[in-house]
This record gives C-alpha cells, structure tokens and sequence, in this order.
C-alpha cells in the first residue's frame, strides 16, 4: 500500500518481549508512519497496543527489528532521551499526575529537552507552553494545581506537554479514555489538525472503533502482539474482520450522516422489545412508591421526571468541569 | 471554551501561588525560624550566660578578654562550633531525605530507613577500629561515603524499584535490613575493641561525640557542596515524579540523574553521619511538613525542606542538651521521640486530605 505522506517514523520487523515471559509481546510489526496522517491501533485488550507505543518511543529495546527516524542513523532506543523528546512526545494512557504542580509547571516539564537539567526557562520556552495550554483548551486553569482538575482536564494536560516538546511524532495511549463525548471529538479534531496543518505523524491507540473511523487515516488492528490488519478504516472496519477478533458479534453499517463505518457490538442476540406505555408507566409508579415509603423526598425532580432536563439549582454542587 | 471549576480540594496552600513576594513568604518563614534556633541554641545552654556577655563575647571580642576566660571558652569551643555543626546536620538529613524521597516516588524513603545511614556508621566503625585512624581527621567521610554508596548500591540492587509499585515496599524492607544489619555490625566492630565502647555507642544513638570546630571544618564542604547541588535539581525532580517512563519521555536521562542524585544525597547523608551519628526522622518528617505546608515542587520544597531541616534538629539538640542537664541526651533520642509521634499526626493528615 503507498502511502500519501512522506514517512516519518518506521517500523521493522520489530519483536518484542518482555524479561521472563515465553512469549513475544510484539512480532514483527511493520509498519511506517507518514507526517500528516493518523494511525490508530485498536485490538482487544492486552493485543500490544500499548506495547507498540512504547517500544516506538524507544524505551524498549527489541529483540529483534528496529524503530528509527528517516535521518537519524540510530534506532530509535539508542538515541539518548533528549534527543527522542525532540523526535517523538508521548501521551501516556492516564494514571494520575503528581500532586504540587499548576498545570503551566507541569507543562513546562515537557520542555526539558530544551533548556536541559540546569537551564533558565526562556521566553520561547514560555511560549511554547502557552501556544500547548491554548491549544488544548485549559488557558483559564492554567495556575490551577493540576490535582484538583478532573480526569479528563488532567488527560489536557498530558497532550499539552506531549505538544510542547514541539515533536513531529505524537505517539499516544487511549488520549480519549477520560474525556466526555465532547472533549472526546474536540480533541481528536485538535489531532487531525496537528497532523493536516503541522505535518505530524501520530499514532494512536484506541480503543472506541467508531471514533477510529472517524478520526483515522489507517488503522491496525492488532490481536496478540502481531499485526492481524492495516489499511483505511472503510477496508477494515468491517464485521467479518471485527466480529472474530474481538470475539463477539459487530454489525457494521454505514454512518446516515457521514458516511464512514458504524461498528454496533450485537447486544447478546436481545433485542429491544417494543415500547409499552402501560408497563412502563407501572413499573415507574412502583419504584416512586417504594422510595417515597422509603423516606425519599416525592418532589425529588431525577425520581418524578425521568426525562426532563433538570433545573440548575437542582445539580450536585460537586459537578466539575 | 467551556468555564472551568474547580474543587475546593487543593493540597496546595495559596502561598505556593502569586507573585514573587507572595512565592518567598515560606523562604522568610524558614530562614526566621532557622535564625531563631541558631540564635537560641548558642544562647541556651547549661551555663547561664547574660545576653549583654553574650552579645560582647560574639561581636567585641577584644572587649571580652575582662570577662572570665570559661565563658569565652563555652561560646567559641563550645556552643558555636556545636551550632554550626547541628545546623549543617540537619541540613544534610532534611535535603538528602527529601531527595530519596523523589527518586523513589516513595514518602517512606529516608536515609535511615533505606539504610544509608547505618551504612554510613558502620562505614565509620570499619574506619575507627579496623584502621589506626581515630574519629576525626577528614578521612573518616569517605569511609562513611563508601559505607553509604555500598549500603544504596545493595538496597537498590535487590529490590531494583522500577516500573512496579510492590518494588517500593521491597526498597524499604531491603533498607530496613541492610540498615539493622549495618548498624549490628558496627556495633559488634564497637564491643570488639573494648575502649570508647560507651562513646560509640552513644554515637550509634545520635550523640554527637566530638566538640570543636573539627567537624565543622571537616564536613562543611561535603554537607554545602552537596545541600547545593541537590537544590539545583528540583526540576530533575519534578520530572521524576510523573513515573521513569514518563520522565524518559519527556526527555530526561533518567539512569543518570537517577544515579547522581542518590550518589550525591549518599554523600551528603554520609557526611553528617560520620560525626553526628545516627539521627532518626529528620530526613523522614522534615520534607513531609514541607510538603504539607508548601506543596510538592521540588524546586521548592529543597531549599524549604533545608532550612526547616536545619531548624529542627537545632532545636532538638537545645532540648537535648537542657532537658536532663547538666546530662545530655543523644540527640537521636529526642528526634525519635518527637519525631515519630509528629509523623503519625502527618500521616493521619495526609490521609484525611490526600
């Protein structure tokens, strides 16, 4: 298959495995990665899709195989550190950041490779983390503390300091996994036009299909450490090749609006029964009784109108972002 | 763009935040508390000495020759070289402290409980029994060094802490034994070589055996060069936090600074440790209050965990050498008996706002 985009980080026949485990993690994955074009890694769970990203940002070695730049005469994971931040950032997969920092402090650690251990922040540095802070969306949180933001804020964060490395590489770790369904299409916009505008090449790994086949150039579909397929998501997503993998029925259909795959997983052969308004109406009558015997306040707007948007005053106090 | 909220749940005290002169409050914070325990410590002691005399001996000193000779004596051979050395102490065991804790992501990691400490002693008990030499000349750092170094270098060799969080239990478990191991040895090397048993021993408790101004002059450019240089690696610090991985990432050699700075908080811990003995809970609770106090950048919390360091263990040397006096108490003894207590309540606290 050619690719449209000059190639900017490749993959060869690249093993993997990991110290005392008989088997390899990764098995001659190839695979190269154009500027300008989004590859999403999907798979059922523990198929090496965080494998890959990692042994691709170097700090795996291979067992066999390489990962390198077009340029560099090193692979990838015989490169010093500073000098891959400067190639390839990283979004890992979300785990909880460091309590202490703001989040223009913590933005301002992905720009190390630049100003090194000792180094005065310059105005560029800066710069550059303002530009990653506004990018993202977090330009009025930014001398917030990054422990008190919720998840999907903190996940902000971890693709700003990804983009303050200024790298043409993105390699990222389910960047959606904590973002509501909104953050979850703004932020994957906010990929497609790093990759259109900067010529970025990135590299994801996913694990909602339909935002894959939206969002991506290519998919890869991995199953236990090798590559079961690679092409368009049109060519891939489909449900002969889906169902098998991930071992449960998928109709696959075209989205009504846009045209790309719909994956729908199949319910567990249930079927949603027709509505009946009688039975419905009773069952709802019972549960209201029941809370109202059981010291629940009648007037409880959730309990009394299911369906009805519910007055600001209403919400938990609690609700952030 | 959406508004953003947030919890009234921060860690961070708004002193942390603000401009300049708001970001230095906690430095002058420190650095007062540090100038009170230092004046304290040279003014308190078992001899009542008036503050007018006191004043004349440290800043006149041609004027103090009508004075009787013992009180100039207490001041300049006494409690000064004392003073400095406690304040330099405590500042190698509140800075190498808080940088363990950062290279370990651990807020157990503390130079005794890793065992460094006891490395360090039973360094200095090979350098004073097995050896002609006595405690003293400027030798006796490097056997406590090499005790440390070794001490690290096995702990962190067995339970390799990287990338798994059972690994962090098994550092200190590793450095609990290796330092109850190092600490029996140079016991026994103690009891074998039957004279100065009862100084060495109150040594091992945190006794700081030698007066004058040797170990002031001995340890100070370990102590400075290697206070200094831990508070020039905040940011490195601040790096490792977000996890090996991460902070490779992002592009810090992390095998290297990893290495440099438990070779540097060694050798500052094993500094003080080779005269001031085993000291307990300074390295532990100090950044812990910091850290409470001020938040979590390193940047910060270095310099502030220095000072604090300093202060406290001054203090508890002024209540160690008052509370029983004319005795005096291993000063080992008061940190741990404050100590641990005060840790509990922080450890309570944490958990209550983590």
């Amino acid at each position: 298959m050619s690719i449209p985009f000059p190639p900017a980080l490749v993959l060869e026949k690249l093993t993997v495995r990991y110290p005392r485990r008989a088997s390899d993690a990764l098995a001659g994955i190839s695979l190269t990665v154009g500027g300008g074009e989004i590859v999403a890694l999907a798979g059922p769970n523990g198929c090496g899709k965080t494998t890959l990203l990692r042994a691709a940002s170097g700090v795996l070695t291979p067992r066999s195989g390489r990962v390198f730049c077009p340029g560099q005469n090193r692979p990838m994971h015989l490169l010093p550190p500073e000098k891959r931040a400067r190639l390839l950032a990283v979004v890992p997969q979300m785990a909880g950041l460091p309590s202490g920092f703001t989040v223009a402090e913590a933005v301002m650690l992905g720009r190390i490779s630049f100003h090194g251990w000792f180094g005065r922040e310059t105005a560029a540095d800066r710069q550059a983390v303002r530009t990653a802070i506004a990018a993202v969306g977090l330009e009025a949180a930014a001398q917030l503390s990054v422990d008190s933001l919720s998840g999907g804020m903190q996940q902000r964060v971890l693709i700003a300091r990804a983009l303050v490395q200024e790298a043409s590489i993105l390699l990222m770790d389910e960047p959606t996994a904590h973002l509501d369904v909104r953050f979850q299409i703004e932020t994957l916009g906010l990929l497609r036009t790093f990759a259109r505008k900067l010529g970025c090449a990135v590299v994801t790994a996913m694990h909602d299909l339909n935002l894959v086949a939206r969002f991506a150039d290519r998919v890869v579909l991995l199953e236990e450490g090798s590559m079961a397929y690679g092409g368009p998501p049109a060519d891939v997503l489909t449900a002969e090749i889906l169902s098998p993998l991930f071992g449960h029925p998928m109709h696959v259909m075209p989205h009504p609006l846009y045209g790309y795959p719909l994956i729908l997983p199949d319910g567990n052969g249930r079927r949603m029964e027709p509505a009946n308004a009688d039975g419905a109406d009773r069952t709802s009558g019972t549960i209201a009784r029941q809370e109202t015997s059981a010291g629940l306040s009648s007037t409880d707007p959730i309990r009394n109108s299911p369906v009805r948007r519910i007055p600001r005053s209403g919400r938990g106090s609690r609700c952030r972002d | 763009m959406r508004t953003i909220s947030i919890s009234a749940r921060s860690p961070i005290s708004p002193l942390a935040r603000g401009n300049f002169f708001i970001r230095i409050i906690p430095f002058v914070l420190c650095a007062a508390l540090l100038a009170a325990a230092l004046s304290a410590s040279v003014a308190v002691g078992v001899v009542p000495i008036p503050l007018d005399q006191l004043t004349t001996i440290l800043l006149r000193r041609p004027e103090a020759a009508d004075l009787p000779s013992y009180l100039v004596s207490i001041i300049w051979d006494l409690r000064l070289p004392r003073t400095l050395f406690v304040m330099l102490l405590g500042m190698s065991l509140a800075s190498s402290g808080c940088a363990f804790q950062g290279v370990f992501r651990n807020p157990l990691a503390d130079p005794y409980l890793l065992g460094i400490g006891s490395g360090a002693s039973l360094g200095v008990a090979i350098a004073i029994t097995l050896t002609t030499l006595s405690v003293g000349p400027p030798i006796v750092p490097i056997f406590a060094f090499l005790g440390a170094l070794a001490t690290v270098l096995l702990v962190y060799g067995w339970a390799h802490p990287s990338r798994d969080a059972a690994s962090s239990t098994r550092l200190i478990l590793a450095g609990v034994a290796a330092g109850a191991f190092a600490q029996s040895l140079a016991a026994f090397l103690f009891y074998r070589t039957a004279e100065n048993t009862q100084r060495a021993i109150s040594w091992l408790m945190g006794g700081l055996i030698l007066g004058g101004w040797d170990p002031v002059r001995i340890t100070l450019p370990y102590i400075l060069v290697g206070v200094l240089l831990l508070m020039t690696m905040g940011r490195v610090l601040n790096l490792l936090q977000f996890g090996e991985e991460q902070a490779e990432q992002t592009g810090l050699h992390v095998a290297r600074a990893r290495w440099l700075l438990i070779v540097i908080a060694s050798l500052t811990t094993a500094a003080g440790v080779s005269f001031g003995g085993v000291i307990g809970f300074i390295g532990l609770a100090v950044p812990h209050l910091a850290r409470l106090l001020w938040g979590g950048d390193y940047r910060r919390l270095l310099p502030l965990s220095t000072l604090l360091g300093a202060a406290v263990l001054l203090l508890a040397d002024l209540l160690a050498r008052t509370i029983v006096a004319p005795q005096e108490l291993p000063v080992g003894i008061v940190t741990a008996l404050l100590g641990a207590p005060f840790f509990f309540y922080l450890l309570r606290r944490s958990e209550k706002t983590p």
